[in-house]
């Protein structure tokens, strides 16, 4: 199954060729800025700049420049051999750096410190953005340096990375650092003009969509974070397990607590689950909501795959390339998503341990899922067809209580349909003087409509004859097979 | 509990001794209200602000009785026997009670202008299809799931054709699963699973979701019903968006870059205050409240597209299914019963539904020859392993109604009340040991 995905994968998805002469007017692949910028999108951001690149038009180029510059951000924030007397003002000043031509800083250690190595090319492509983009993308990172310099003032010698305290501190944490990234991408994609300019103002549901993202990250990456010295679990959901502090939570001999402390994080990262689906049923432009579902969905598998899962606190949980590239391939519509999503909440709920002290929350998280995926997208209506042909119908074998409403909706809409397609083709007809008012009773109406339907109906008899044909000459077959082996077997 | 104002009208709630009913009573006089009366068949209660009246709801005279006496502008009929009666008693009380009450409440010499009626969820179920974020679109089956949900209907049918009648306005309020404090029906049959040592049993893979309502919410409900009764709910609502439930889970506003705490910030400047003002108030801009999206099939897509300003869904005339807004699996809910009640089932045996029909059928063939009733049954293996959740987007709109208490907390105030009636049981015992 995973093997055809990634076969289908590679020979069916159209990916895009930022390097191709036709895409040059939006990605400007030849200019050497440009092209070190694109460079460093594949060094820094590994499996996204995949998604980044298939965002149509001049969004990839924005957007690659936008994820540039909260990565030089990032990158400050995470440096741990930058003191907090430089750091802090830089965390706050770099958006000033961005109307700055050929300002660089170069005292970061870290893995990622190209970015800010080089910022005079990013700085460079980012004067080349449209001025609206340029807008979005210099307040979201003066937004998000203060919010990360706020938290970094907290470190102590003893402390290097603060603790996050309560759930309003982690959620305010995941604002600045993934919250705003969404903000940011919506006020991006309205000003492209390819999402509707309301979502620029969604303010909750873009923070809920990067909260949702965020959360999982830092719940994934626990043991990384902890052998790193830093960590940022909330203190309000470990210390209630008996922990004193994050380290512990990779003891082995404390496995059980820290699987309940991880099963309650997991818990409050579901909380963003509706609101995620419902951004996501806002968008329409395809590529656009393929860059948001691909990593929600990605987020979602993951917390499944962690939760309840004694080796996330041994090492790094991955999914599956196999199973990535699955998931990809149906994360093209908000109904299948959410399907996902759902299939997902199950598999949570079905891993939910008898004796977890959040077992009746995670119950109701899940179900929060499950019914708003069958609100907004019944499972009992079937779609299927081809590209620009789709068909919808009520699945036969269902035992949904709706699905006679639904159907008798269907149904009388159809009708209605109809008669009004009649009368106006009655109408023009009149119009043109080819056919006298023909004047009859409700009684007579009844009767052509009848016959109109009747010319129409389904062939019940030649589908019922085609059915007993083919089962008897199956039963026929069959019986001279085994008149075959009866009479040569010995 | 109740979070709405006193409106000061006489109020009679009839069977407001009983479990849902005394709940009514104690909001109402908890918002303030003054004219507080009850009408039911015996007392259990006593309180000097209420006037009691006892007598038989199939009887006119009794009925008559209290209406004139009470003076009562507002009625809210909860009576309804117990399962497990019989057919004969809840014809009496379903039927012809709410006839009579209904024939005395529209005359022309009544004072009563509203009436509240407690219908229930299980109107619309027929038991063999499920219940999958059911709206109130759905039709009663043509044949009801037994003779206790076919008296619901018949009287549920009977309030609603009265709406209207003189100047009488009905509603009707269809809980599912009801459960709290004053509950006895449904926690004893948690409990006896216990006592029975069968809680290692689990039938069906627990996949299918249910709703389980506070008594709290559902008498909230009935007061919200009463209050906009004679409103009307204007189209143009239908596209503004409402709030999601998660009392359980915890309310925890989202932090956007016009609406944060201060948090770490040590230097706050005024915009930083600004949005942190806006983040504790319940503010929200304009701006940033969700569109509502309604496809063809959603349950207010005709209402919310149409473009009369000044038209509306009337609140009179409809009924409404009341929940808790948070559908869990059932094996979840007998678990944290079970939990709280201080039982933790060692392992768990999961039987197929299939498996559980063939038993349950087994089980009753087996006691219709013992002649006892039977406590494993076909319906109880219904119940367990199908789908029984609703949408309640109607009363959420309609009535203003948003739960007041959750799952998580309701479950607790439930479970901590009957530790304490069973304490007080094994005490009536052992005095009746030691005499």
């Amino acid at each position: 199954m995973e093997l055809r995905a990634l076969i289908n994968f590679a020979i069916w998805r159209d990916t895009r060729d930022i390097t191709d002469v036709t895409e040059l007017p939006t990605t400007f692949y030849n200019r050497p800025t440009m092209q070190k910028c694109w460079k460093y999108l594949d060094l820094t951001s590994r499996s996204f700049a995949r998604v980044v690149k298939e965002l149509e038009g001049d969004l990839a180029r924005t957007v690659c420049i936008f994820y540039l510059v909260l990565r030089a951000l990032d990158t400050v924030e995470d440096d741990m051999t930058i003191p907090n007397s430089t750091k802090l003002p830089l965390l706050r000043a770099l958006h000033t750096k961005l109307y700055e031509p050929g300002w660089t800083f170069t005292e970061s250690k870290e893995r990622d410190r190209i970015v800010l190595d080089e910022f005079d090319n990013i700085q460079a492509e980012f004067a080349q953005l449209d001025p609206k983009y340029q807008a979005v993308i210099a307040d979201i990172c003066k937004k998000m340096g203060a919010g990360m310099a706020d938290f970094a003032a907290l470190a102590t010698p003893e402390q290097p990375v603060a603790e996050v305290n309560s759930i309003a501190d982690y959620d305010l944490y995941c604002h600045y650092v993934a919250g705003l990234v969404g903000e940011g991408l919506s006020g991006i994609f309205a000003a492209s003009g390819k999402e509707r300019a309301f979502i620029a103002d969604q303010l909750t549901l873009s923070n809920s969509m990067g909260l949702l993202l965020q959360k999982t990250n830092i719940f994934r990456d626990l043991h990384e974070d902890v052998l790193e010295g830093r960590g940022f679990w909330p203190r309000a959901i470990w210390a209630k397990h008996g922990f004193n502090s994050m380290k512990e939570l990779i003891d082995p001999a404390r496995e059980k607590e820290a699987l309940w402390a991880s099963s309650e994080m997991v818990l409050d990262a579901l909380r963003h689950a509706t609101d995620a689906l419902d951004y996501m049923t806002l968008l329409k432009s395809q590529s656009v909501f393929n860059f948001v579902s691909i990593p929600a969905v990605m987020a979602i598998a993951t917390l499944e795959r962690t939760f309840m899962n004694p080796k996330m606190l041994k090492g790094n949980v991955k999914i599956r390339r196999g199973e990535m590239v699955r998931l990809i391939m149906r994360s093209t519509n908000p109904r299948d998503v959410s399907y996902i999503f759902r299939e997902f909440a199950r598999m949570i709920h079905a891993k939910v341990h008898k004796d977890d002290p959040n077992l009746l929350k995670l119950s109701i998280a899940c179900g929060k899922i499950e019914q708003w995926t069958e609100h907004h997208y019944p499972s009992f209506i079937q779609i299927a067809g081809a590209s620009g042909q789709m068909a919808s119908s009520i699945d036969p074998t269902t035992n949904d209580a709706r699905a006679a409403l639904f159907s008798r909706i269907a149904l009388e809409a159809q009708e209605a349909a109809k008669k009004a397609r009649q009368e106006k083709m009655l109408a023009e007809l009149r119009a043109q003087g080819l056919i006298k008012e023909r004047v009859g009773t409700e009684e007579e109406k009844a009767r052509w409509a009848a016959q109109a339907e009747a010319d129409q109906a389904t062939p019940w008899l030649m589908i019922i004859s085609v059915v007993v044909g083919m089962l008897a000459l199956m039963g026929g077959l069959g019986s001279i097979i085994v008149w075959i082996i009866l009479k040569y077997s010995d | 509990m109740s979070n709405s104002p006193a409106t000061h009208e006489s109020y009679l709630v009839v069977g407001g001794c009983g479990f849902l009913g005394r709940h009514i009573v104690e909001q109402l006089l908890g918002r303030g209200e003054t004219q507080v009366s009850v009408f039911d068949i015996v007392q259990r209660h006593f309180d000097n602000n209420v006037t009691f009246y006892i007598g038989d709801l199939s009887k006119p005279e009794d009925v008559d009785n209290a209406l004139n006496k009470s003076k009562a502008t507002v009625v809210i009929h909860t009576a309804s026997p117990a399962h497990g009666l019989g057919r004969a008693i809840y014809e009496k009380v379903n039927v012809d009670g709410t006839r009579t009450l209904l024939d005395a409440v529209v005359e022309s010499s009544s004072t009563v202008r509203k009436l509240v009626y407690t219908s229930t969820g299980g109107v619309i179920y027929s038991g063999k299809e499920d219940m999958v974020n059911a709206d109130e679109r759905l039709d009663y089956p043509a044949v009801p799931l037994d003779a206790y949900n076919e008296t619901k209907v018949a009287a549920e049918k009977m309030v609603l054709r009265s709406n209207g009648e003189g100047d009488l306005l009905t509603c009707a309020i269809r809980p599912v699963g009801i459960f709290g404090p004053g509950d006895r029906q449904m926690i004893n049959g948690f409990y006896s699973v216990i006592k029975n040592g069968q809680t290692k049993w689990q039938i069906g893979d627990n996949t299918n979701l249910g709703d389980f309502t506070y008594v709290g919410n559902v008498a909230h409900a009935h007061l919200l019903a009463a209050d906009k009764l004679g409103t009307t709910y204007p189209y143009s609502s239908l596209r503004d968006p409402i709030s999601s439930i998660d009392i359980s889970l915890g309310q925890h506003r989202i932090p956007t870059s016009q609406a944060r705490p201060i948090g770490p910030n040590t230097s706050p400047t005024e915009a930083d205050l600004l949005a942190a003002r806006k983040f504790e108030s319940d503010q929200v801009d304009e701006s940033d409240l969700r569109p509502v999206l309604r496809t063809k099939m959603d349950h207010f897509a005709v209402e919310s597209s149409k473009e009369d300003e000044s038209g509306g869904i009337e609140i009179a005339g409809q009924a409404f299914f009341i929940t808790n807004g948070e559908p869990i699996y059932f094996w979840d809910f007998a678990r944290t019963v079970w939990r709280q009640l201080g039982h933790v089932p060692s392992y768990t045996i999961v039987l197929s539904t299939a498996i559980g029909l063939i038993l349950a059928t087994l089980a009753e063939m087996f006691s219709k020859f013992s002649g006892k009733e039977p406590g494993f049954t076909r319906f109880r293996v219904s119940q367990a392993t199908q789908q029984r959740y609703y949408d309640i987007e109607k009363a959420r709109r309609l009535l203003g109604y948003h739960p007041i208490v959750g799952l998580d907390d309701g479950m607790n105030r439930w479970t901590t009340w009957y530790r304490g009636e069973l304490e007080k049981q094994k005490e009536v015992l052992e005095n009746e040991k030691t005499k």
